[in-house]
C-alpha cells in the first residue's frame, strides 16, 4: 500500500515532470516566432552604466528578437540578487564571481549562464598624504564592502602581510571623502571617478589594482538555479547571446546608451552625472571586451580564473570548498575546450 | 581728393572729423571710466552679497548644529524611549523652521533596528515634484527602522558612527524616509551603559529645496544666480533643479574639459573665498562669461558661489554707450547741417566774388562786384579787388596816353635824325675826279638824335672846308640847331678870309638869340690843295690828330675859342699846320673818345691816337671801319649813347696834269 502509493506519487510527478517538459519544449519551439518565453533578470546595483548592455538589450529588442521577454529588476543596498534567485522573485541574477562561489560553497544551487565582466577593476583608494605605498596600509583603518565583495581585497592583504582595520564600506565614499578612513575599496569605472569627481586629484591618492597583484576576479556574470539552466537552456542561451549584443550595440552608441542609463538613473532618484556614466560605460567595456594581450572571450567565464579565484578563496579560508569548473558554468556557457 | 572739394564742404568735412574724432576720444574715454566704474561697484556688490549670502547659510547650517546637539543631550542624558523619542523629535522639528525633520537612529546590533523619524512634509521643504500626491503639512512620524530597513548604511549613520564625530552627509535622496533631497547633520551619541562606543545617532534634515529657495530670495539682477556646493563640490543648491545632487562643479568642469573650473573647486571646497572670471555653472557646456564671487560656510564645510554674467555687468554700460551714441550721432548731424549752413554762408560772397573776377579776368572791367558787407576779410578782399579794378582801369588809359605820347615823340626823333642824316654828305669819294686828297666821314647817331654833323665843301679849286661840330642837347632842337649852323657855316665859309673869322661870325650869329643857352663846339679848317698848307680854328673841340713825318700821330696844336652861341664877341686864334703828301688829317666828336664800356672807363684820346698810328697806313675807309670796330670792342654791348663822328683826310700832294676840280 505503502509502495503503491509511492509509486503512485512517483507516476504522477513523472507525469507532471513530462507535462512540464513538453509546455517547455512548446515554448521553446515558439521562440522567435510566437509568444516571447518570460524572464526576469535582478542586477546587482541601481541603474547605471556597469549595466547598460541590459537595458540596451531591451531598449533595442535583442531579447524579442532572440525569443525572451526580458523584465530588468534593479538592485540596491538592501536587496541580494542571490536571494533573489533562492526566492523565486527572480529567474536570473547578476553577481561577481566570488559572490557566487561563495553562495555555491554555502549549497545554492546556482550556475553561470554567461561571464559579462571578465576583467577586474577592484581596487583599493588610499590618501596619497598617507598611503604612500602598499605597506602604509597596514594597521590603518580601510573600508571594505560586504563579504561577497572582499574576497579579492583579502587575498591581497594576507599575501602582503597587511592586517588593516577593516571598517564597512556601503554605498558611498564619503567616509574616505570626509577623512572618516585612510583608503577605501573602489571600482575603477566607478568610486575611483567619484573620487576624482570630489575635486582630488589623481596624483594625490595612491591606487591598488587587485588585477595587478594577480586577485584580478572576474565580476558580473549571469547566474541562474541549476533548475532553470536544466529545464530552460535555450532561454539561458538566448539570455547570455542577447545581453553581449546589446553590449557590442553601447561599444558602438556610447552616447546613446549613456542617454538611456541616465534616463534610468533619474526614474530611480539615483544621483549622477553624464561624464561619470560615461566614465564608468568607457571602463566597463574595456572589462566586457578582451583587449588584444587579454586570454578571455566575452561573455564566457573561463576555467583558468574560476579555478583561480576558487583556490585563493579556499585558501584564505573564505570556503571549504565549491564545485568544479563543469558543474559551476551551465553546459551552453562553458568555454570551448 | 579733399583738394578737389568746394571750401563749403571742406569746412564742413573737416569740421566734422575733427568734432567726430574728439567726440568719439570723449565716447570711448568715458565708457571705459564707466565701465571700470560700475564693474568696481558690482564687483563689490557680488562680494557683498556672497558673503551675506554664506553669511545666512552658515546662520542655518549653525542653528540646525545647535538644534540637534542640544536634542543629543536630552538623548544622551536621558535614555528615552521610544515614545519620548518621538515626542522630544515632535517638539524640536516643529519648533524649528531650519529643519525638515530629525531622527535618532539606535545601534542596531543593541537596540535592533529602531529609528524613530519626525519630517514635516510641508511645500516650503517639498518641491513639487517630490510632493507628488502626499499630503502636506502635517508632522509625519515614522521609523526608519521599520521593515528591518537597514538604516546604518546610509552615511547619516554610519559617518558618525565610524568617525564619532558629529558630521555634515553630501545631500542625498532619502528613499523611504522624508522622500526629499536633503544634507543632514548627524552627532554621535553614547548612552552610559552601552557596550558600543556609538549608542545612537541624532540627526537634523536641512531640505535642500528649502535651500535653494532661500538662494532664490536673493535679489541678484536678471541674470545672476547663487549656487551652493559640499564638500565634494556636488551642487546642492543651484537654479536648475536637474544640477542638484546629481552635477558637481568638477563633473561640470570634466564635461567641459575645464581645468580653470576645477582649479576654482578645488579653491572652494578648500574654503577659500575668491572672486575670478570663468564662464559660469549653469549648464554642462560653457555659458557666457561670468564673474563668481565665492565664500565658505565653514559649519557645514560648504561653498556658496554668487555669480554674475559679465553682460550683466556690463549691460549699465552698454546701455549707457548706446545713449551716449545715438547722442553722438544726433550731435553729429546736426553738426553737419549747421556747419554745411554756416560754411555756405560763408563762402556765398566769395562765390560771388570768384564769379565777378572770372569776368574781370576775361577783361570786363566793367563788370559790377559784389556789394562788400561787414569788414571781414571777405568785404577786404572784394573792396581790394573793386581797387585794383579801378587802377587797372586808371592804369589802362594812362597807358593809352602814354603810348600815344611816345608814339609822337617817337616819330619827332625819326624827323629829327632824318634831318640830321640829310644835312652830311654822304657820297664817297666826293671828289672822284679830285687825285689830291682822298676823304671820307661817317655818322652814327645814337638812338636819341644827338647834334654832330660834319660838312666839307671846296671853296675853290684849291681851297677845301672841313668841319665837324656837336650840338649841345639832343632831339629835334639840337637838329634844328644844327641845321642852322651849317647853313650859316657854308655861307660864311665863301665869305671870310679865315676860319678864325668864320667861327667868329657863327659865333656871333648863334649867340644873337640864344635864349636856350644852346652852345655848338666846333673845328673849322681850310686846307690849300696845292701846298698841303692848312689853316685851322676850333671852338672847344676835341683836337683832331695828324699824321705825319716819321709815321708819328699827334694832335693838332692847341688853339684857343670855346664854344659857339654861348656868347657874342669871342675871340678865336688860328693854328696852322702843313700836310705832307700821305699825311692824314683825323677829326672826331667826343662820342669816340668818350666812348665808355661796361665799367665806365672810356676810350680815349690816347688810346685813340695809338689805334690811328696803327691804323693810319689804310685808306681813309679802311682807318674809319677800322676805327668803328674797335670802338664796339671796347664798348661790348654797352649801348651808344652819343653821337660818333669821325671824318679822315688824306692829303695827296698837288693835283698834276690837267687839274680841274670836282665841279
Amino acid at each position: 500500500m505503502r509502495r503503491r502509493v509511492l509509486i503512485a506519487v512517483a507516476a504522477t510527478l513523472c507525469a507532471a515532470a513530462a507535462l512540464a517538459w513538453g509546455l517547455y519544449a512548446g515554448g521553446q519551439n515558439a521562440s522567435g516566432a510566437g509568444r516571447p518565453e518570460k524572464a526576469t533578470l535582478i542586477l546587482l546595483w541601481e541603474p547605471e552604466a556597469l549595466f547598460a548592455g541590459y537595458y540596451m538589450a531591451v531598449e533595442k529588442g535583442f531579447y524579442r528578437d532572440h525569443g525572451l521577454d526580458v523584465v530588468i529588476l534593479p538592485g540596491g543596498p538592501a536587496i541580494d540578487p542571490i536571494d533573489s534567485l533562492t526566492s523565486g522573485r527572480a529567474d536570473f541574477a547578476l553577481s561577481f564571481l566570488s559572490g557566487a562561489i561563495g553562495a555555491a560553497a554555502e549549497g545554492v544551487p546556482l550556475v553561470n549562464v554567461g561571464q559579462v565582466v571578465n576583467r577586474s577593476s577592484m581596487m583599493i583608494v588610499g590618501r596619497g598624504s598617507v598611503i604612500r605605498n602598499r605597506d602604509d596600509l597596514d594597521g590603518r583603518r580601510v573600508s571594505l564592502w560586504g563579504k561577497s565583495f572582499r574576497s579579492a581585497y583579502l587575498g591581497f592583504f594576507d599575501t602582503a602581510g597587511l592586517e588593516p582595520r577593516i571598517v564597512p564600506q556601503y554605498y558611498s565614499v564619503n567616509l574616505f571623502l570626509q577623512g572618516g578612513v585612510a583608503a577605501c575599496a573602489a571600482m575603477e569605472y566607478n568610486e575611483y571617478h567619484t573620487i576624482l569627481q570630489a575635486g582630488i586629484d589623481p596624483d594625490e591618492l595612491t591606487t591598488f589594482f587587485m588585477r595587478d597583484a594577480g586577485f584580478g576576479f572576474p565580476e558580473d556574470g549571469i547566474y541562474t538555479l541549476a533548475a532553470t539552466a536544466r529545464e530552460r537552456p535555450e532561454v539561458c542561451r538566448e539570455l547570455a547571446a542577447a545581453t553581449l549584443e546589446g553590449w557590442e550595440y553601447c561599444r558602438g552608441h556610447r552616447d546613446e546608451a549613456v542617454g538611456v542609463v541616465m534616463e534610468r538613473a533619474a526614474a530611480a532618484h539615483v544621483p549622477t552625472n553624464r561624464v561619470h556614466q560615461r566614465w564608468m560605460l568607457d571602463h566597463v567595456l574595456a572589462a566586457v571586451f578582451p583587449g588584444e594581450h587579454d586570454d578571455w572571450q566575452a561573455g564566457v567565464l573561463s576555467p583558468v580564473d574560476y579555478e583561480r579565484t576558487r583556490a585563493i578563496m579556499i585558501g584564505e579560508g573564505l570556503i571549504a570548498g565549491a564545485p568544479p569548473y563543469k558543474a559551476f558554468v551551465a553546459p551552453g556557457a562553458r568555454s570551448a575546450p | 581728393m579733399l583738394r578737389s572739394l568746394p571750401i563749403a564742404w571742406r569746412i564742413t568735412v573737416l569740421v566734422l572729423l575733427g568734432a567726430s574724432l574728439v567726440l568719439g576720444g570723449v565716447s570711448a574715454y568715458s565708457y571705459w571710466a564707466a565701465r571700470d566704474f560700475l564693474e568696481q561697484q558690482k564687483r563689490a556688490e557680488i562680494r557683498a552679497t556672497a558673503q551675506a549670502t554664506a553669511n545666512r547659510i552658515e546662520t542655518v547650517g549653525r542653528s540646525v548644529e545647535k538644534i540637534v546637539q542640544g536634542l543629543a543631550f536630552s538623548v544622551d542624558d536621558t535614555e528615552p524611549g521610544r515614545r519620548r523619542a518621538r515626542l522630544l523629535l515632535r517638539h524640536t522639528v516643529a519648533g524649528n523652521e531650519e529643519l525638515f525633520g530629525s531622527a535618532i537612529g539606535f545601534e542596531p546590533t543593541v537596540y535592533g533596528r529602531l529609528a524613530p523619524y519626525v519630517y514635516q512634509p510641508s511645500s516650503i521643504y517639498v518641491s513639487p515634484e517630490e510632493q507628488g500626491a502626499r499630503p502636506s503639512g502635517k508632522l509625519v512620524e515614522t521609523d526608519l527602522g521599520r521593515g528591518g530597513r537597514a538604516y546604518e548604511v546610509g552615511d547619516w549613520f554610519q559617518l558618525p558612527v565610524q568617525m564619532r564625530r558629529a558630521v555634515w552627509t553630501e545631500p542625498y535622496y532619502d528613499a523611504g524616509g522624508g522622500s526629499i533631497v536633503m544634507a543632514t547633520y548627524a552627532v554621535p551619541v553614547h548612552l552610559r551603559k552601552d557596550p558600543v562606543p556609538v549608542s545612537a545617532v541624532v540627526t537634523g534634515d536641512v531640505s535642500l529645496y528649502w535651500l535653494t529657495r532661500l538662494l532664490e530670495g536673493l535679489d541678484l539682477g536678471n541674470t545672476g544666480y547663487a549656487f551652493l556646493i559640499s564638500q565634494t563640490g556636488t551642487f546642492i543648491a543651484h537654479p536648475d533643479p536637474g544640477f542638484i545632487m546629481n552635477e558637481s562643479v568638477f563633473s561640470v568642469a570634466e564635461a567641459r574639459d575645464d581645468q580653470h573650473l576645477r582649479a576654482i573647486g578645488r579653491g572652494m571646497i578648500a574654503g577659500e573665498s575668491g572672486y575670478v572670471a570663468f564662464n559660469g555653472v549653469m549648464s554642462l557646456a560653457p555659458d557666457e562669461r561670468s564673474w563668481l564671487a565665492y565664500r565658505p560656510v565653514p559649519s557645514t564645510g560648504w561653498s556658496l558661489g554668487i555669480v554674475f554674467p559679465d553682460s550683466e555687468i556690463s549691460a549699465d554700460v552698454v546701455a549707457l554707450s548706446r545713449i551716449q551714441w545715438v547722442i553722438a550721432l544726433l550731435g553729429i548731424t546736426a553738426l553737419l547741417v549747421v556747419a554745411l549752413l554756416i560754411a555756405r554762408s560763408i563762402t556765398r560772397p566769395l562765390r560771388v566774388l570768384d564769379a565777378a573776377t572770372q569776368a574781370l579776368a576775361q577783361g570786363a572791367l566793367d563788370a559790377p562786384l559784389p556789394q562788400a558787407r561787414g569788414r571781414d576779410e571777405i568785404a577786404h578782399l572784394t573792396a581790394s579787388f573793386g581797387r585794383m579794378r579801378d587802377d587797372l582801369r586808371q592804369y589802362i588809359e594812362e597807358l593809352r596816353a602814354t603810348t600815344a605820347a611816345r608814339e609822337r615823340i617817337e616819330s619827332e626823333l625819326r624827323i629829327a635824325a632824318s634831318i640830321q642824316m640829310s644835312l652830311v654828305p654822304r657820297t664817297f669819294p666826293p671828289y672822284p675826279r679830285r687825285h689830291d686828297m682822298e676823304l671820307n666821314a661817317l655818322l652814327q647817331p645814337a638812338r636819341e638824335v644827338g647834334g654832330d654833323f660834319y660838312d666839307f665843301f671846296l671853296l675853290d679849286d684849291d681851297h677845301l672846308c672841313l668841319a665837324i661840330a656837336d650840338v649841345s642837347g639832343k632831339g629835334v632842337p639840337a637838329a634844328l640847331l644844327m641845321a642852322v649852323t651849317r647853313s650859316f657855316l657854308r655861307s660864311f665859309a665863301r665869305e671870310g678870309d679865315s676860319p678864325v673869322q668864320v667861327l667868329g661870325w657863327l659865333n656871333d650869329e648863334l649867340a644873337a638869340d640864344n635864349e636856350e643857352c644852346m652852345f655848338v663846339t666846333m673845328f673849322l679848317a681850310v686846307v690849300d690843295l696845292r701846298s698841303g698848307a692848312v689853316r685851322y680854328a676850333s671852338a672847344g673841340h676835341n683836337r683832331p690828330f695828324v699824321s705825319g713825318g716819321a709815321g708819328g700821330v699827334s694832335q693838332v696844336p692847341h688853339v684857343k675859342g670855346m664854344a659857339l652861341g654861348a656868347r657874342s664877341g669871342v675871340v678865336f686864334e688860328q693854328g696852322e699846320l702843313t700836310l705832307a703828301p700821305g699825311d692824314v688829317l683825323y677829326l672826331y666828336t667826343d662820342g669816340v673818345s668818350e666812348a665808355m664800356n661796361a665799367r665806365d672807363e672810356v676810350y680815349g684820346e690816347e688810346r685813340l691816337g695809338e689805334d690811328l698810328a696803327r691804323l693810319c697806313a689804310g685808306s681813309c675807309d679802311d682807318i674809319l671801319q677800322a676805327l668803328i670796330v674797335v670802338l664796339g670792342e671796347h664798348t661790348a654791348g654797352v649801348e651808344q649813347w652819343d653821337d660818333i663822328t669821325m671824318v679822315a683826310f688824306r692829303y695827296l700832294g698837288p693835283q698834276t696834269a690837267m687839274g680841274d676840280g670836282a665841279r
